[in-house]
């Protein structure tokens, strides 16, 4: 089974574009377009990693990433937060609630994708189906063991 | 010469004693008893009594001496005795005597024992005078230490002059310095209601006087008069009102070898003022008191004016501060940290800010800030404030610590300006970013050659026309936004047709209005008069409120655009039947980078910008711009414009 992603993002061209790349990468993809269909859909569908939008309209991402960890079921889900709000007070703000990545828009299908298989990684989850390319870049030791 | 009375019973005594006195050129005069003597000393003043026989018919001579003591203390008593024994001698002594002498006398030694005791007199009276000089000397610069104005100090010295000499006026003039010019203070000591001729007499002769002494003219009408009054002559005004003055001293004041002004005595009497008088003034005078008082009161003065000055800087300063003394207690507060902390001086000054039970609002500005280096302290509450706070020592010009000075600028207004910048600039930063993420990523997915399938392909390319066209509305609503807040963008002004304007912008609107089956209606009351304003500004309002209204509006939904005028405005307002706003929403509509509804706006090809600009646009005009709204069932956009005067036709710059 290939990794599950919740990407939650309001932004319908950003979203598009997400899930595309990640879906080239031979990962599932879910969606979400604001923070409140998001929770839904992290506790209901269980994925294996989210990506996060920051300004949602309703709920935003912080309150989103806050939610989640305090709920038990997605305490340890990891989070990637994409945001197109650089300062680095929001990234500090995104990893102290708990994100365990914060990219950065814009941000390269390179950047994306590396980024989740790196997360994945190091949640000891398979990051793609079998057989797809995996970046040369990441295919050394422990990742190779993980796969066996 | 002195004058000296003789007293015995034997008439021969008597006589060969005159003889010899008045050949010394004295004044004599002789009684033979002494009920005579007494009768005599009471009419006329006598110096000396030669009291030639203790033994007499009736009173004896040391009865004599004794109602002397009592009733005539100044007379001098020298005793002449054939009964010249040593007790006799003591007794007289003891009894006030100036000398004793034995009869039959010796001319010389006589004449030596008068003359001891004449000189003995003049020593007294010279160390009366002196006396009295320094009685007032003392009482003088005893009150004039404590006097801060001319007036005052010329009431002072004037009753202390008039206590020693017998004056009906006086006159004290001061030279006054201050920065600008010299003037002359003159205060005129008076009996009650005299005439003013009297005072302005003083005033000419002691004008005249200074004049002598200071070598240049005075300006008499530079001078301040004002007219003191002399106590306990009013009774001998009555006899004397409207005399001239017979007599008239004056007495330069010196003080740093610089006369600095005159005191002048008058009176209706000739030959009023004698040399004892002369000689107690110039005492007075040579002291210096009053020059001394005089130069005091300048400094004083100077003094108070400099505080006066500094006690106004620092009562107009905005920024706040606080004086503290050596052991951290408040000397004094200035308004402005009044304000600032919402305390009153009266009730914090002496408190201390540090240590045992310190201003809890003061403390935190003193101790967490030292001499060094500047704090910065937030206040909690709101709004939140920032005060930064500037440390001082204070030190005297000996160098000696006298305590410290904090000023304290409220920088909660830059703080603020700060922040929105910043917010600004983090928005403006987002708002480019995000349109761009998609561009980049969709592009590099086809140059990485992912994106195989042409009808992806052509998908993704719209995606990225759309959005470049959306950062390209963006930039253009941006550089609109800076030129607007610069004031950079100066709207020229002209009359323009508003009904062009609407009708212009519901055409160019039409079509998109169309894909979406709105109607886009107008209703243009009284024709729609002509306003005064910029037409390519005002287009842009209309166009980005019906733009707007287009947006929100159901499908197949209607939008008016009205025109009324009146009051010298005219109204245009944009009527929508589409979701509507919420009351929330509506304070923040026209603020920078808001967003109704994100995901809706953008996704519409709003930059959040649109309403700032329009409200930026309509208050250069001088006009208002408001919404009204019902969740649900629409809103209303209005906003008014000053109508075209009747002559106006030629454009000009707007401010």
């Amino acid at each position: 089974m290939p990794a599950k992603i919740l990407i939650i993002e309001d932004d319908p061209s950003a979203l598009r574009f997400a899930q595309y790349a990640l879906e080239q990468e031979g990962y599932q993809v879910l969606t979400a377009a604001n923070g409140l269909e998001g929770l839904r859909k992290a506790q209901e569908e269980e994925p294996d990693l989210i990506i996060l939008d920051i300004m949602l309209p309703g709920m935003d991402g912080f309150q989103l990433c806050r939610r989640l960890r305090a709920a038990e079921a997605t305490a340890k889900l990891p989070i990637l937060m994409l945001s197109a709000k650089a300062r680095e007070s929001d990234r500090d703000t995104g990893l102290k609630l708990g994100a365990h990545e914060y990219l950065t828009k814009p941000a390269s299908p390179a950047q994306l994708v590396a980024g989740v298989t790196r997360l994945l990684a190091q949640r000891g989850v398979v990051p793609s189906r079998e057989g797809r390319h995996i970046p040369a870049y990441l295919t050394f030791g422990p990742l190779d063991k993980q796969q066996e | 010469m002195a004058k000296i009375l003789v007293v015995d019973d034997e008439q021969h005594v008597r006589e060969s004693l005159s003889e010899v006195l008045v050949d010394e050129r004295f004044e004599v005069d002789t009684a033979g008893s002494g009920e005579e003597a007494l009768k005599k000393l009471g009419e006329d003043g006598f110096d000396v009594v030669l009291l030639l026989d203790i033994k007499m018919p009736g009173m004896s001579g040391v009865e004599l001496l004794d109602r002397l003591r009592e009733e005539q203390p100044s007379v001098d008593v020298i005793m002449m005795t054939g009964y010249a024994t040593l007790d006799m001698a003591i007794e007289s002594l003891k009894l006030g005597a100036y000398d004793f002498l034995r009869k039959p006398f010796d001319k010389d030694v006589l004449l030596a024992s008068i003359g001891r005791c004449l000189e003995k007199r003049k020593l007294e009276e010279e160390h009366k005078q002196a006396d009295e000089a320094l009685s007032i000397l003392y009482g003088l610069s005893k009150e004039l230490a404590t006097v801060a104005d001319g007036r005052h100090m010329a009431d002072i010295t004037l009753r202390w002059v008039k206590k020693a000499i017998d004056c009906h006026v006086a006159g004290l003039l001061i030279q006054k310095e201050t920065e600008k010019e010299q003037r002359w203070q003159m205060m005129v000591g008076v009996p009650p209601s005299t005439g003013e001729s009297l005072v302005e007499e003083v005033k000419q002769r002691t004008i005249a006087g200074m004049e002598t002494l200071i070598d240049h003219a005075i300006e008499s009408d530079r001078i301040e008069v004002s007219a003191a009054e002399m106590e306990g002559i009013e009774g001998e005004l009555l006899s004397h009102s409207g005399s001239k003055l017979q007599s008239f001293v004056a007495l330069p004041l010196v003080a740093d070898e610089r006369t600095i002004g005159m005191l002048t005595l008058g009176s209706w009497d000739t030959d009023a003022f004698d040399k004892q008088d002369l000689k107690i003034l110039s005492t007075i005078a040579l002291a210096n008191e009053v020059a001394i008082a005089i130069l005091r009161m300048r400094v004083e003065e100077a003094l108070a004016a400099e505080r006066e000055r500094l006690e106004a800087i620092i009562a107009s300063m905005t920024d706040g501060l606080v004086m503290l003394d050596r052991d951290y207690r408040v000397v004094t507060i200035n308004p402005a940290l009044e304000r600032m902390l919402g305390l009153r001086a009266g009730d914090v000054i002496g408190r201390p800010t540090f240590g045992e039970n310190p201003d809890p609002q003061l403390s935190p500005l003193i101790t967490l800030c030292r001499t060094d280096s500047p704090g910065e302290i937030v206040l909690s509450g709101s709004p939140r404030r920032v005060l930064n706070v500037y440390a001082s020592r204070v030190s005297d010009s000996a160098g000696n610590y006298l305590g410290e000075v904090r000023v304290i600028h409220d920088v909660t207004r830059e703080k603020e300006l700060e922040q929105l910048k910043d917010d600004f600039i983090a928005s403006v930063s987002h708002e480019l970013r995000s349109p761009l993420h998609s561009i980049r990523g969709f592009v590099r997915l086809m140059l990485e050659g992912k994106v195989p399938d042409p009808e992806t392909q052509r998908e993704f390319l719209t995606v990225v026309e759309e959005q470049s066209q959306h950062l390209n509305n963006l930039v253009d609503d941006l550089l609109d936004t800076f030129a607007m807040e610069s004031g950079r963008k100066a709207l020229k002004r002209q009359r323009v047709s508003m009904k062009d304007v609407i009708l212009d912008a519901a055409l160019k609107l039409g079509n998109k209005a169309a894909e979406k089956g709105v109607v886009i209606d107008t209703e243009l009351a009284d024709g729609c008069p002509d306003v005064e304003g910029n037409e390519e500004a005002l287009e842009q309002v209309v166009t980005n409120i019906v733009d707007n209204a287009i947006k929100f509006s159901r499908q197949g939904g209607q939008i008016i655009v009205k025109a009324s005028s009146g009051d010298g405005k005219l109204l245009t307002q944009v009527i929508d039947h589409g979701i509507g706003i919420s009351k929330e929403t509506i304070p923040r509509l026209f603020d920078k980078f808001y967003q109704a509804d994100g995901s809706a706006t953008r996704a519409a090809g709003g930059t959040g910008l649109g309403l700032y600009i329009c409200k930026q646009i309509v208050e250069a005009h001088g006009g208002k711009i408001w919404v009204e709204s019902e969740p649900g069932r629409g809103s209303t956009f209005s906003f008014t414009i000053t109508l075209a005067s009747a002559t106006m036709h030629q454009p000009a710059t707007m401010e």
